[in-house]
This record gives structure tokens, sequence and C-alpha cells, in this order.
């Protein structure tokens, strides 16, 4: 049998225990399936109150309508498109932040060059203003730069990372000088280095950065909203949004929700699938 | 492999000089140990010659090529360390291996390299491990077969069986030893274990407050040290040193006992050193040292008594037979062993008279 926590709650303590956490799920998740209950039914069956608790029967025909044309005749681009664009946009966010925030902390913490500490400074200032304060002169950029309604437009402005940059310095900088010292009597050389020894050590704490800068990149709304006109290069929580902004009794719900099905859905899966990683990023330090 | 000359080697820190300039020559095949208390700059030296801290002034030559200004891997030496940085995520294998895969030698040849040193340590059925996997003298192992599978001109070494338990560490120094005389390999060994450094040295460099105070054999550091310093650390339980006041022929010790002394190298105020194992026990009506004992430690072919001369605040150590009665506030008389007399300056306490 397995020995009990130290923490093991008995009798009564472990249903109110009980209680908060089911009260807690509940909370959490039930909004999120009534979105997919909603996704079930028909226009006429969601704009009738009460919506049912329980699935309905046109889940198939909702769905396959939203894929073969449905998303298309109200946003002007079909749901793939949506659904590629929002993929390129959350992995190209998540891959550069992690280049670029790798790099600088790899610079930061291995190299000694001037005005090293003024640029961890610099860097680490940033994680003070967000966004919204840069948005007008990042704008101007991306407009003279003809940036607008391009991928890289969509993507640049986002993954300076001053909160990944300081996770990394962090884990760096617990990395013993012995390390570096063997390798470099080994015959190591910087990139060397970075590539046989730090990465493979890194790659905990990159799955953890990963995830959490790919829900960041696939709920942006702000940014891709200001720096996208043609319906093409929208991503899906835009689509969403402009899906919406009819009168109440034009909007389609079905279709709406099952966009906000697949919206929640890739999300969901990176967090699943790299859920291993991503604790043990954050949790261990192994070395 | 290769000799190795230190010129007059130098280290400061921001204006704070903390090597003295340290002059000497190590032969091919040598092995010569670095020994000091900690702060005495001992692994700071080493890391000069490894390459990985910068020289101040003075050179380091290699093979008879000066060095200074070359990255460790143009040096061609491998090191040791202390907590063995062995690379966590790659096993012992490749631990093994990866110098010699960034050096571009053949597969084959590395991996005969390999072979041959895991043999040699006896590593051979934990080859596909993680270090994490191993225990501390494994790792060690895996350490040092790590830099002798290079090959290189020089093999350094800092406080390499720091870590390890007591058996452990009497083990791996014979080990050690032995691969030393089996590989020839020019060696440059860091320790503040006196024991490390008697066994292992063929010359030992005593240093203190970045200073060389002795470089010499471990024979003759022991029985002629330079200072006073070099005196009191090599040797246990150390040696007794205090001042006297010389005369012809004869010294007065402190609590006030005359005692007859051959070879007194000055009159006037000296340092006076003895060995607890030179002093034996007076003969009667010998003129003698008297010594009240404190404590007695025990530890079976030995006994050490701790004490003063009486009649004053000088402490003596003395070596007496495992089956000595003797206890606290016994009294002793011992008389000096006149062939193993030291005496020292007492102003900058360099040794004088032989």
């Amino acid at each position: 049998m397995a020995e009990p926590s130290p923490l093991a709650v008995r009798g009564a303590g472990r249903l109110v225990a009980h209680f908060w956490m089911i009260l807690g799920v509940i909370v959490v998740a039930f909004p999120v399936y009534y979105v997919f209950v909603a996704s079930t039914h028909s226009v006429q069956t969601i704009l009738r109150p009460p919506l049912p608790l329980l699935p309905g029967p046109e889940a198939a025909r909702n769905y396959s309508d939203a894929f073969s044309g449905g998303i298309s005749r109200i946003g002007g681009v079909s749901l793939w498109r949506l659904l590629a664009n929002t993929t390129l946009v959350a992995l190209g966010i998540a891959i550069g932040k992690i280049a670029i925030s790798m790099a600088s902390a790899y610079a930061i913490v291995f190299f000694r060059f001037p005005l090293r500490m003024a640029c961890f400074w610099l860097i680490f200032i940033t994680l003070m203003l967000p966004v919204e304060v840069r948005i007008q002169p990042t704008y101007k950029v991306m407009v003279d730069l003809g940036l607008i309604d391009t991928y890289p437009g969509l993507i640049l402005p986002l993954i300076a990372s001053a909160t990944a940059t300081l996770l990394f310095r962090q884990f760096f900088m617990t990395i013993p000088d012995e390390l570096l010292e063997a390798a470099r009597v080994d015959g190591a050389g910087p990139w060397r280095f970075f590539k046989d020894i730090l990465w493979p050590l890194s790659l905990t704490n990159v799955a953890a950065i990963f995830v959490i800068q790919f829900i960041y990149g696939w709920t942006q709304y702000l940014w891709p909203l200001l720096v996208t006109n043609s319906n093409e290069m929208n991503t899906i929580v835009i689509a969403l949004k402009k899906m919406i902004s009819f009168a109440d009794a034009d909007t389609p719900w079905n279709l709406v929700m099952v966009t906000s099905v697949l919206a929640i859905l890739p999300p969901i899966l990176v967090v699943v699938l790299m859920q291993r990683w991503f604790v043990k990023g954050l949790v261990e330090t192994e070395k | 492999m290769a000799g190795i000359l230190l010129n007059d080697l130098r280290k400061s820190y921001a204006g704070n000089q903390v090597i003295h300039g340290i002059t000497t020559q190590i032969a091919d095949g040598e092995f010569v140990v670095i020994v000091g208390p900690s702060g005495c700059g001992k692994s700071t030296l080493l890391r000069m010659v490894a390459g990985l801290e910068v020289i101040s002034a003075g050179t380091v030559e290699i093979g008879g090529k000066v060095v200074n200004d070359l990255e460790p891997r143009q040096r061609d030496i491998a090191m040791v360390f202390q907590n063995y940085a062995l690379y966590p995520h790659m096993s012992v294998r490749e631990n093994m291996a990866y110098g010699l895969k960034i050096a571009r030698l053949p597969k084959a040849e590395i991996e005969s390299r390999v072979a041959r040193a895991a043999e040699m340590l006896e590593l051979q059925p934990y080859l596909d491990r993680k270090p994490r996997a191993l225990s501390g003298g494994q790792r060690q192992r895996v350490a040092m077969g790590r830099a002798l599978v290079r090959e290189p001109a020089a093999l350094l070494l800092d406080e390499p069986l720091s870590n390890l338990d007591a058996k452990l560490r009497v083990q791996m120094r014979l080990q050690i030893k032995e691969m030393h005389l089996r590989t020839g390999q020019t060696t440059l060994y860091v320790t503040h274990d006196q024991v490390e450094a008697m066994t292992l040295a063929d010359r030992l460099i005593v240093m203190n407050k970045g200073v060389a105070e002795q470089i010499a054999t471990p024979l003759e550091v022991y029985e002629r040290p330079a200072s006073e310093f070099v005196a009191g650390f090599i040797g246990s339980p150390a040696m007794n040193i205090f001042t006297v006041t010389a005369a012809e022929g004869r010294a007065t010790l402190p609590g006030g006992t005359v005692l007859p002394l051959p070879g007194l190298p000055r009159i006037g105020e000296l340092r006076l050193g003895l060995r607890p194992e030179h002093l034996r026990p007076a003969g009667p009506g010998q003129a003698a040292i008297p010594v009240l004992l404190r404590s007695v430690e025990r530890l079976g072919a030995d006994a050490f008594g701790y004490g003063m001369i009486e009649g004053s605040e000088a402490p003596m150590v003395l070596r007496l037979p495992g089956t000595s009665g003797l206890g606290r506030g016994d009294r002793v008389e011992v008389v000096p062993d006149p062939a193993h007399l030291h005496f020292f300056d007492p102003q900058d306490g360099r040794r004088i008279g032989d």
C-alpha cells in the first residue's frame, strides 16, 4: 500500500476539501463545457433559452458546415486558413521568443562585455511595460517596414520577451562554473558549449516556456487586430470577434461556438501533450 | 608529454596581488603536488597553468612553448575538477569521448582510447550509465578517465579526492599513484591534504599566502623545512615550535629551563622546532624539557600527549607509546634528538643554520 502523505486529510476534512475542489473545477470548466454543448445545437435551439445542459444532435452538421465553407460565408475566410494562421503565429512567437531569450540570456550569463549589466537591466525594465504602452510606435514601425497584413508583422513585435530571458538567465546561473571550465578544457568553443551542453540541459525549461508562449501567441487579440486588415490574415480569435459583431439574431451562434471550441482545443492539446515536461521544467532543478 | 616551466608567475585581482612570483621547472613525467592551506593560491596557480585564469605577469611554458595567451584547449592539458564537473546528460562513455570528439579524432581511435581508460579505471560496467547513477568514487574515476583519454602534455588535478570518504580516498590515492607509474604522465596536483602531498609527490610546492615557501622532495620538506610555516604545515601532529634564548651551547626554554643544545646557529632569540616523534624520554639526571600533560589521545599504536612546557604557556605535543599509562596532570621529561633540531629566524620565519 502506498504510504499516506503527511498532508493526508481524513473524515469530514476530506469531504470539505473535495467539496471545494469540485466546486473550483465546476466554476472553471463549466463555461468551457457549455461552449461545447452550444456547438452541438442548431441556432434556433441556442437562441431559445434556456440552453440545454446536454449535447444536442447537430454536432456533425455544425462541424462539417464550419469546415466546409460555413465560416467563409460569414468571415470571408475558411476555418482551415484561420487555424493555419493562428498555428503559424503561435509557433512563430513561441519559437522566436525561445530563440531570442536564450541567446540574450546566454550572452548575459556566460560572456563578459562592456555594458553587460546595462543590457540586462534594459531587458529587465521592459518587464514593467505592457505591450499596450508601446503599441503606437510599434505600429508605426510595422507600417514603415511594410509588414501590415504579413506573418512577420504578426510575429516579430511579440517575440522579444523579458520574462523568458529572465527565466533562462536564472537557469543558466545554476550551471556550475566548473562544467563550463570542463568544456573549455575539453576544447568546446562557445557554440559547441551551447549546442552540446547548455541546450540538452535546458530542454525541460524550453518545453515549459514553449507551452506558456504558445498559449500566449495563440490567444493574442489586440496586436493581430491592429496589424491585420485583410480577412485572409486573421487569427482565429480575431475571426471570432468579427463573427459576432452583427445583430444578435443574425449571428450564426452554432458556428461561432464551433469556432470557439476549435480556438480552445490546440492550447489544451499543447498543455496535455507537454504536461510532463512542462511540470518538470517548472519544478525540477536536476543537475 | 612534456615538461612545464613556470617563470615568475604572478596573479592580481584588481591591483591586489594574490600570487607573488612563482618560478619552478617541472620535468617531463614528474608528479608535482602543490600543497597549502585554503586560500593560499594553490588552485589559482593550477588554473593559471590550465588557462582558466588570466596570467597577470610571468610566463607558463608547456612543452617548451609559452602558452600565456592560448585557450585551455590549445594548451594540450587535461584537468580533473574537485566536484568532477561531469556532463550530467551524457553517459560515461560520452563524457570520456567528448574532448576527443571535438578534437576530431577518428571514431575507432576514440573507441579504443575510451576502452583502454575504462579498463584501467574499472569502469567498463558503467560505460552507458549517466553520472547521476554513479557513486562518488565512480564519478571521480570517470573524471580521471576523461582527463586520461586526452593523453595530454600535462595532467592537472584540483583537489580530486576531497569529496570522497576517508576509505575511498586512500584507495584512489593508491590508484592515482599506480596510474602515474604506468603512464608517466606529467602531473600537477593540488591538495590541502598533507598525506596526499607526501605520498604522491615526486616534488612538493608548499604554498602560503601566494608564495612558494619551499619547492623540494617530500622527504626534504619534512627533514629540512625551509620556513616555520612549512615546518608547522607538514608533519602530523604538527611540529612544536617555540621561542628560546640561545647562549653558547645552551638555550633557555620558556618557563626558565636551561637545556644544553648542540649546533645553535646564533646567540640571542631563536625559534626552536622539535617534531613530536623526535622527542625521547629523558634518562635519570639528564637535562630535559619538563612537560605537563593536559590530555592524551590514544590511537592504538601511538598516543599523543598534549601539554605545555612546565612554567609556561608554550604548547607541546609528545608522541608516546600506545600502551603509555600517562594521563592528564602527569609530568614528563623529554630530550630532543640532536640530529633533528630545526631553527628559524624569529623575524622572517626562515630556516637558519643548516
